[in-house]
C-alpha cells in the first residue's frame, strides 16, 4: 500500500512536471512549432532570406523608438493631439523607412534561385509581422544558421588527423586547423604540389560546411571524389579506358601513369587500401607500387592524389574561388555565378548546357582574402550546390550517367608553389 | 516508504508547483505595485481601445503583406503606411481619453507605472509581443553585385 501510494505520488509529481515543460514550449504559432510546416523552406531559401532580411538596426529601432513615443504621448495628460499626431507622423516615417527596407532586401531573396512560394510568403511574413520565434524565422543573419550544426557530424576533433590520411609529414595540425605549407621536394618525380588529405569515409547526399583560410595559390575541397591511383585499384578490376573521352576515360597524356578506371573508381571511391607500412610516395615506389619513372607530369597516379568534383579555392580577388572544378575530369565546369546542366550525347561525350546565372551573381569581392572563409556545399542527388561566405556561388546538375558520382570521399587540397599554404577547420556534414 | 521519501516527494511537487507558477505567470508582469483595481481599470481601459486596436493590427497586416508582395509596389506600401498612421493616430487619441478618465479616478497610476506602461506598449497585460523580430540581425544589406 506504502509501495502504491508513492507510485501514485511520483505519477502525480511526474505529470505535473511535464505540464511545466509543456508550459515552457514556445508557443505554436510563428516559426517551426510543433506541427510540421507543410511549406517548409529550403536551404537555400533559409539561406536567402537569412542574408538578404539583414535589415538595418537603426531602421528597427527608430521604428520601436517612434511606436514608443506616441504611447508615451497618448499617456501623458494633458492629452495634446498635436503631440500626438506629430508622433504618430514620425512612426509612420519610421514605419515606411523599414518597410522599404525589408520589402527592397525580400526583392532580393526572391530573386535567388528558389523564391518562396505564395503559402511560403503568407508563412514568412505572419512570423515577420509577429515576431517569428522558432527556427524558420529566419531571424539571425547567415553566420548563425552557418554555425547551426543541429544534425551535423564534426569530421575534425580540431586536435589530431586521425580519420584523415595523406601523405606522411605533409599535413599537420596547426591552431585548431588541419594545415600544409608547400614544401616542394623533387625526387624521381615532378612535384606537381598538388597534395591531398582524405577523410576514410564514403558519403553520398550531405551538407557540408568547412572553414579556410588560405596564403596565396591555390587548393580545394573535394567532395564525392575518389583515389585514382592504380595502386588502389582491385583486383579485377578493369583497366582504365585509353585516351580519355567517354565514360570511364580521363588523362589523354599518353603517359603510363597507373590510374584506375574512371567508373570503377566512381563505383568504389576508396578501392583497396595501401598496405600498411606504406607511408609515403616513396616507400610506394621503393615497394614496387609504383614504377619509378617516366616522370610523372601531373601527379595522377600519386596514391592520395584525389579526383572528382572540386569546390575550387584560389588566393586572389579575381580568382574563381567557390567554382566547381572536376580534377581529372571534366575539368571547370561552372565558374562562379553560373548554373549548369551536365549531360552526355549520343556517343557519350560529356555536355554542359548553360541555364543561367545564380542571382546571387556571386563575385570575387565575396571572398575574404586572409581570412577565416566559410564553404558549405550540399550535394543531393544529382544537384550540387557551393556556397561561399553565405553567397551561392554555382550550381550544377550532373545527368552525365557515365561521369557523375552519387557518392565519394571528402578530401582538402593544397597545389601551387613553394611558399602555398592552407588552413582548414571546422569541419562538419550531416548525412542528407 | 519513511518519512524521509515522503519529504522529498512533498518537496518535488513543491518544487514543480513553484515552477509551474512561475511558468504561467506570463510575459505582461502587470504594473508595479498595481492594486488589483488599478489593475482592472487598466483592463478596462484596454478593452474600451479594442476597435481602434484592431484595427492598428488589420492595418499593420496590410502593410506586411504589401512589404512582401512578389513585386515592390511603393505606392502601395505608402498607402499602408497611411492606413497605419491614421488607425494609429485614432487609437492613441482613444488611449488619451480613456487614460485620462482613469487617471480622474481613485484607481490613478502613479508616475512609475505610468512609465511601466509606456515600456510595455500601453498594454500590460499582452506584453510586447515583439514585432518585426524576423528581419532583426546587424549590418547592412550587401551593397553591390559582383559580376
Amino acid at each position: 500500500m506504502k509501495n502504491r501510494f508513492a507510485f501514485v505520488v511520483c505519477l502525480l509529481a511526474l505529470a505535473i512536471s511535464g505540464s511545466v515543460v509543456e508550459a515552457q514550449q514556445p508557443p505554436a504559432g510563428g516559426g517551426r512549432g510543433a506541427t510540421p510546416d507543410p511549406n517548409p523552406l529550403s536551404v537555400v531559401q533559409q539561406v536567402a532570406l537569412s542574408r538578404e532580411m539583414a535589415i538595418p538596426t537603426a531602421l528597427t529601432a527608430a521604428q520601436t523608438a517612434a511606436a514608443s513615443a506616441l504611447v508615451g504621448a497618448s499617456l501623458t495628460l494633458p492629452a495634446n493631439t498635436a503631440d500626438i499626431a506629430a508622433k504618430a507622423q514620425a512612426l509612420a516615417e519610421a514605419e515606411l523607412a523599414l518597410a522599404n527596407a525589408r520589402a527592397t532586401a525580400f526583392q532580393r531573396a526572391q530573386k535567388s534561385l528558389q523564391p518562396l512560394n505564395s503559402a511560403q510568403i503568407a508563412t514568412y511574413s505572419r512570423n515577420a509581422a509577429g515576431g517569428g520565434g522558432g527556427r524558420g524565422g529566419a531571424g539571425a543573419n547567415w553566420e548563425t544558421a552557418y554555425y547551426d550544426h543541429t544534425g551535423f557530424i564534426s569530421l575534425f576533433d580540431g586536435k589530431t588527423l586521425n580519420g584523415w590520411e595523406g601523405e606522411e609529414g605533409k599535413w599537420d595540425v596547426q591552431d585548431g586547423a588541419i594545415h600544409r605549407h608547400q614544401t616542394l621536394e623533387p625526387k624521381n618525380f615532378v612535384d606537381f604540389g598538388q597534395y591531398h588529405i582524405h577523410y576514410n569515409e564514403v558519403f553520398s547526399d550531405f551538407e557540408l560546411k568547412v572553414e579556410f583560410k588560405i596564403k596565396t595559390g591555390n587548393a580545394g575541397v573535394q567532395y564525392r571524389s575518389r583515389l585514382e591511383s592504380g595502386v588502389h585499384a582491385q583486383d579485377g578490376e578493369p583497366p582504365r579506358a585509353p585516351g580519355g573521352g567517354g565514360p570511364g576515360g580521363g588523362d589523354a597524356s599518353g603517359v603510363a601513369i597507373p590510374q584506375r578506371n574512371v567508373a570503377a573508381a566512381i563505383a568504389d571511391p576508396l578501392g583497396k587500401p595501401l598496405p600498411p607500412n606504406i607511408k609515403t610516395l616513396d616507400d610506394a615506389i621503393a615497394a614496387g607500387l609504383l614504377p619509378k619513372g617516366p616522370l610523372y607530369g601531373n601527379g595522377t597516379g600519386h596514391p592520395w592524389q584525389v579526383s572528382g568534383y572540386q569546390f575550387d579555392i584560389y588566393d586572389s580577388p579575381t580568382g574563381n574561388t567557390g567554382s566547381l572544378y572536376e580534377g581529372q575530369g571534366r575539368g571547370v565546369i561552372a565558374n562562379t555565378g553560373e548554373v549548369y546542366r551536365l549531360t552526355a550525347d549520343a556517343n557519350g561525350n560529356p555536355v554542359k548546357t548553360f541555364l543561367g546565372r545564380s542571382s546571387d551573381l556571386t563575385g570575387p569581392q565575396y571572398y575574404k582574402q586572409g581570412e577565416w572563409n566559410q564553404i558549405e556545399i550540399i550535394a543531393r542527388g544529382n544537384t550540387l550546390i557551393h556556397m561561399l561566405n553565405g553567397k551561392v556561388f554555382c550550381v550544377i546538375i550532373d545527368d552525365d550517367p557515365g561521369r557523375r558520382a552519387l557518392k565519394g570521399i571528402i578530401s582538402l587540397q593544397l597545389e601551387g608553389p613553394q611558399d602555398n599554404e592552407v588552413w582548414y577547420r571546422n569541419v562538419w556534414l550531416k548525412k542528407l | 516508504m519513511n518519512s524521509r521519501s515522503i519529504a522529498l516527494i512533498l518537496g518535488a511537487i513543491a518544487w514543480v508547483g513553484v515552477a509551474h507558477g512561475q511558468a504561467g505567470r506570463g510575459r505582461g508582469g502587470g504594473l508595479p505595485g498595481a492594486t488589483p483595481e488599478q489593475t482592472q481599470a487598466v483592463a478596462d481601459m484596454n478593452a474600451a481601445l479594442a476597435a481602434q486596436s484592431s484595427a492598428v493590427t488589420a492595418a499593420r497586416s496590410e502593410l506586411t503583406a504589401v512589404t512582401f508582395s512578389p513585386v515592390k509596389d511603393d505606392a502601395a506600401i505608402k498607402a499602408a503606411v497611411e492606413k497605419l498612421r491614421t488607425a494609429e493616430i485614432a487609437l492613441a487619441t482613444k488611449r488619451a481619453e480613456e487614460f485620462a478618465k482613469l487617471q480622474a479616478s481613485p484607481n490613478k497610476l502613479s508616475p512609475g507605472q505610468i512609465a511601466a506602461l509606456i515600456a510595455a506598449g500601453g498594454n500590460p497585460a499582452a506584453g510586447r509581443g515583439g514585432r518585426g523580430g524576423a528581419p532583426a540581425g546587424g549590418g547592412a544589406p550587401p551593397a553591390g553585385r559582383g559580376n
